[in-house]
């Protein structure tokens, strides 16, 4: 064990000091926020019109849950939702993490052009009316697939990807090469066990798109039972801001409002997604690239 | 010739790899593009064949440019668009950098995990909800006031909503807030991959934690703090609208008015196809400008480069 | 990893196969064992079922409406119609998804859309709707009936009709007004007044500000606010809040001369004095100063706070809260009440803005396999029975006929009262606000019941205080240039510029400034081609007044 020092001890301090509290800094600006969406959520509807900050409810009521949640629609939206998430995570990834790759290789044939041809369609894009005539045209309008095929590919995802993929040590490839695998195993069995973090990033990536997702229900589909989770919340908040005043003044009769239901729905759509996180994180752990070396 | 075909038949299985990727670009991005000719033609949708009525409307060339960029309301939107937008990513550029190397710094499993997923919570927050705490939080009894006030920094309550001059700011700020934590995850990924050994090896000369950083942490995050740095500014453009139009007010429209608003105001409210697509053509291409500008930087730098 | 993406793989492929099913899978399927429109013992046949046993399924594109067709009132409007109504409505922005619809073909059987938009000229002249005439001679006797001169003054510049307006004819109750604190109004001697439903003036109200800022400077902590208003209702595009100050003054959204020329309004002579007035509030630190940054959640959180004695639009929830807070009986609500400048009339104070013409339009589409089941529907939905039907529910069911007189039934009633939106959506009453018309049935019943059959206390006084409140904007709907022009593009600098200049004027420091600022905002509007608008607008109105006559 070496002795410490004096002189080193209080660097350590005031870098303790620096850090935590900056880490403690973020978590109080970024949770306490969130904090209080939950518990408006859990609040009295009326009383929530009050708003002001609470660190508990004031007027506990789970009512304006049971209004987004008794919806019936919630349940087939949520299916969709969740079926799209799991099967549009494997396919985007999977696509992204094989381009990734093979345009990180430095010898690659046509190397430029192909990045330039992914490149150039993160600022060139058509707009609604051609994109959707082209779902038409692909037979994916009202179709669950839509959510799926044209998310394949992302490019920002797949250059930081690549980006990654660069960085890796040559010798690992030349390893295999030597041991006579192809472009195909060296992907499979190397490269991707090493990249798991920033492969955990695009999938978590992945599924906050496909969970948070509703304006491509909202335009390609006209079917009610492919109407995503955040289409049907974002319906439920706007029967809550109806512009019939008439109505809207007799409703007010009514235990939620407008403002009780956003957070309600705030909530809901965010939870399960919050929930991902953690348990990625254990792929953020370090020294998976040393492992590989040493083999 | 010969040369190039042996080269190909080498690399098959990459290439074929490549394939997946390709097609979905082709159909779903380049497929639609050719819509960008709309941005040319006075384009009034209608029934009967798409593209018939499509190709068949009449050319006006840059008629909707022409419109766009008259009369002075052009260069200040333009100049908001910029200035918020780079304002924004001095800011919003560090900060989850910043995050990502304390949670590397800090310990305790618990505490790190807590304070990573607490980050990217604002993401989630939608910008109506956003807006409103920030209303709130501003407004003349808002916690910002009262503190200033606490603090005897100021005499009277600070209008900041109603304040032009401190509009780009609250932007840069906010945008901060919801984003930080989210952009945090490819830092820290980024962290992860890097080789342990590397630290061990130069705690072992003596470098303290300061050194370590300075000297290997970061070095090793340059590509993707650099990749990610050219790619923000081919993004600057792109201001978002809702925290725009719900922040806003006309009190702050000299600051708070950027393309984005305003094309909305002017066109696409009246679903001038024609014109959202032209406005859309000329930010892609400043954007695309941006990014081909600050590549060949990098490439005369000898550093990463996007392509 | 690799088993886990194995198994993985394994499970989608399932889901995928599963799911190959599902995109095909039409919500019509439903339907091919459902109501037949020939159940035995059914004795109404009346309205008009279809030609043959099956149940015909039509798509209908609707904004405000969300629900799956399948409740009470809807399994009866299948039953006499033999029609069952998929709804499609879109989350997002509707007139996004209606241009796309039009653009790709993609049409619905059924199309609802603002009135007011250019999407229905857009719609029309895209040739998308079908021209109405015909069918309404040939199978639609109730709707010339129901609809009478709103169909000639609905016609298009072809003299056809596309569409049938929704929510037409006359709404007298007022919506908006002056709302003021009874608690306050009684503390400060003004009870009586309030309670007779009288008018205040302007200095009566100024009074009342000023007294309340002086008895309370704070409440609860909080600064008091003596007025505040929405700031999101304030600008020339969007006029809801603006409304208030503007009724107090007797302007509508333009400014009309003897000789039917249209103006904007800020030539308004009386507009100089409406902006003096507000900017002389905020002066006096009576107007709320950051009036012009709240968006409805502040708005709400100050007016259920307790620390505002007078707001914009009626803060109905706000009152509930205060009901909740002090006892069903409490004083401390808010009360619509006309303010009435210096010198404008009492009784033609312009607060409530209502269209006879309806705020949607409904049309028929071209690809509509069947318009004249549909036109059945339509006529069967627009007739005093079907709107019965639609908003008083099931007679026998929720409402009797008794002696002539249609009376609700007590459960029904209260069913609206103890949980709205939950009631309209289990029974289908006030759900499908299809075709409905404002007003009164042959037996003297208001068609809307839910809101109009029994009012409550504060409902029956506004009605009562805000007496010659409701003016007709229908005639000066739409009168700007058509989306596109560069005339439209004129007119919306011009209400930028408005807005900016209304800023400015109600913020100034003294009368003198608003003044001055008044005077640049005219001849900066001058500059800006305000003529060559107005002389759209002018000419607009008077061909629309010559097609009505």
């Amino acid at each position: 064990m070496k002795r410490v020092y004096l002189r080193e001890k209080i660097p350590t301090y005031i870098g303790n000091i620096l850090v935590y509290g900056f880490l403690g800094f973020i978590l109080i600006v970024t949770f306490i926020p969130l904090w209080n969406v939950f518990v408006l959520s859990l609040n009295d509807a009326t009383d929530s019109m009050q708003g002001g900050f609470m660190l508990w409810p004031r007027k506990f009521s789970i009512d304006s849950y049971i209004t987004v949640l008794s919806n019936p629609e919630i349940h087939s939206a949520a299916k969709v939702t969740i079926l799209r998430t799991l099967i549009g995570i494997p396919y985007t990834v999977t696509i992204v993490s094989m381009t990734a790759y093979v345009l990180s290789k430095k010898n690659l044939i046509a190397k430029r052009a192909i990045n330039f041809f992914f490149i150039f369609t993160m600022y060139f894009s058509g707009s609604l009316i051609p994109t959707y005539m082209v779902m038409k045209g692909l037979g994916l309008i009202d179709n669950f697939l839509v959510f799926i095929l044209p998310l394949g590919m992302n490019v920002f995802w797949m250059i930081l990807v690549r980006t990654f993929m660069e960085g890796l040590p040559d010798e690992l490839e030349e390893a295999a090469q030597i041991e006579g695998a192809n472009d195909i195993q060296i992907f499979l069995k190397i490269v991707i066990p090493i990249c798991t973090p920033v492969l955990a990033t695009i999938v978590l990536f992945v599924a906050i798109q496909q969970w948070n997702s509703w304006y491509d229900s909202y335009i390609y589909t006209y079917k009610p039972n492919l109407k995503t989770l955040p289409a049907v919340l974002v319906k439920i908040l706007n029967q809550y801001q109806t512009k019939d005043m008439a109505a809207t003044a007799k409703a007010a009769t009514q235990g939620v409002t407008a403002e009780s239901i956003r957070m309600a729905t705030t909530m809901v759509a965010t939870l399960p997604i919050i929930m991902i996180y953690p348990l990625l994180q254990k792929f953020f752990l370090k020294g998976m690239l040393l492992g590989a070396v040493k083999d | 010739m010969q040369a190039t075909l042996k080269k190909i038949f080498k690399q098959r299985y990459l290439l074929l790899m490549l394939i997946p990727g390709m097609i979905t670009v082709l159909l779903f991005s380049y497929g639609p593009m050719a819509g960008l000719y709309m941005a040319f033609i006075d384009y009034k949708p209608s029934l009967g064949n798409f593209w018939e009525s499509f190709f068949g409307s009449p050319f006006v060339g840059l008629q909707w440019f022409k419109y766009f960029f008259s009369g002075q309301d052009f260069v200040r939107v333009l100049r908001n668009t910029l200035a918020s937008s780079v304002l924004t990513l001095s800011f919003k550029f560090f900060v989850p950098i910043l995050i990502a190397v304390a949670l590397n710094e800090a310990k305790g499993k618990w505490f790190k995990r807590i304070v990573q997923t607490s980050s990217y919570l604002p993401y989630f927050i939608s910008w109506v909800i956003a807006s409103n705490i920030i209303i709130t939080m501003l407004s003349s009894n808002g916690l910002v006031n009262q503190l200033l006030l606490g603090l005897g920094l100021i005499e009277e309550s600070i209008p900041f909503l109603q304040t032009g001059k401190y509009f780009w700011g609250i932007i840069a700020v906010s945008n901060t807030w919801k984003d930080m934590g989210y952009d945090s995850i490819m830092y820290l990924a980024a962290i992860a991959s890097i080789n342990p050994g590397l630290f061990e090896a130069a705690k072992v000369d003596g470098a303290g934690r300061l050194k370590q950083i300075w000297y290997i942490l970061l070095p090793m995050l340059k590509p993707t703090i650099i990749i990610l740095l050219i790619l923000n500014i081919g993004n600057l453009m792109n201001t978002g609208f809702d925290q725009f139009f719900m922040l806003g007010n006309a009190t702050t429209m000299e600051y708070s008015d950027v393309i984005d608003t305003y094309s909305f105001r002017y066109g696409i409210q009246n679903g001038m196809f024609s014109y959202a697509t032209a406005v859309s053509l000329f930010k892609s291409v400043v954007a695309f400008l941006l990014v081909v500008t600050c590549n060949g930087i990098s490439k005369k730098m000898k550093s990463t480069t996007l392509f | 990893m690799r088993k886990k993406s194995s198994k993985m793989i394994a499970a989608i492929l399932a889901a995928v196969i599963a799911l190959g099913g599902c995109s095909s899978t039409p919500q019509t399927s439903n339907n091919s064992g459902g109501n037949t429109s020939q159940s035995s013992g059914s004795t109404k046949q009346e309205g008009g079922s279809a030609s043959g046993d099956e149940v015909i399924t039509l798509t209908f594109f609707d904004k405000n409406t969300g629900d799956t067709f399948t409740n009470a009132v809807a399994e009866e409007i299948t039953r006499r119609t033999g029609i069952m109504i998929e709804i499609q409505q879109p989350t997002g922005d509707p007139e996004e998804k209606l241009n796309l619809m039009l653009a790709s073909g993609d049409l619905p059987d059924i199309v609802l859309m603002d009135r007011r938009s250019t999407i229905v000229s857009r719609y029309i002249s895209g040739g998308a709707l079908v021209p109405l005439n015909d069918l309404i001679d040939q199978y639609g006797p109730d709707i010339e009936e129901m609809y009478g001169d709103i169909l000639a003054k609905s016609r298009f510049t072809d003299g056809q009709n596309y569409y049938l307006n929704n929510w037409y004819g006359l709404d007298t109750d007022p919506d908006r007004g002056v709302s003021m604190r009874m608690d306050i109004l009684e503390e400060f001697g003004y009870g009586e007044k309030a309670k007779n439903g009288e008018y205040f003036t302007q200095e009566e109200f100024i009074d009342l500000l000023t007294q309340f800022k002086n008895t309370y400077p704070t409440i609860d902590g909080q600064t008091s606010i003596p007025f505040t208003v929405n700031g999101d209702g304030m600008s020339a595009s969007n006029a809801g809040s603006l409304s208030i100050f503007k009724g107090m003054y007797g302007i509508k959204n333009y400014y009309e001369t003897e000789d039917h020329q249209i103006m904007f309004d800020v030539k308004d002579p009386r507009y100089l004095d409406m902006i003096k007035f507000i900017n002389r509030l905020y002066r006096d630190g009576l107007l709320d100063k950051e009036w012009i940054v709240n968006k409805e959640q502040s708005y709400k959180q100050k007016v259920s706070s307790g620390a505002v004695f007078a707001a914009g639009n009626f803060p109905s929830d706000e009152n509930r809260l205060f009901r909740e807070k002090y006892g069903e009986d409490t004083n401390t609500q808010f009360y619509m009440f006309r303010v009435v400048a210096d010198g404008a009339d009492p009784d033609n104070t312009t607060f409530s803005p209502r269209s006879t013409l309806g705020w949607d339009a409904i049309g028929i589409t071209v690809t509509n396999k069947y318009p004249v089941e549909t036109m059945k529907l339509i006529n069967f939905l627009v007739s005093e029975e079907g709107q019965y039907l639609l908003m008083w529910g099931i007679e026998g069911e929720h409402w009797d006929m008794v002696d002539g007189q249609r009376i609700p039934r007590p459960e029904t009633l209260q069913g609206f009262q103890d949980d709205w939106s939950e009631y309209a959506k289990e029974t289908g009453i006030r759900k499908w606000t299809w075709f409905i018309k404002n007003g009164y049935g042959s037996d003297g019943s208001p068609y809307d019941m839910a809101v109009k059959y029994e009012r409550d206390d504060i409902t029956l006084h506004n009605i009562e205080s805000m007496e010659g409140s409701v003016w007709d904007v229908s005639p000066y709907d739409n009168l700007g240039p058509e989306g596109g022009t560069a005339e439209a593009l004129m007119e919306q600098k011009l209400f930028d510029i408005m807005d900016k200049a209304f800023a400015d004027m109600t913020y100034a420091d003294s009368e003198a400034e608003v003044e001055r600022l008044y005077q640049a905002l005219l001849k900066e509007m001058e500059v800006n081609q305000a003529e060559t608008i107005e002389a759209i607008y002018t000419k607009t109105y008077n061909e629309r007044l010559s097609l009505w006559e």
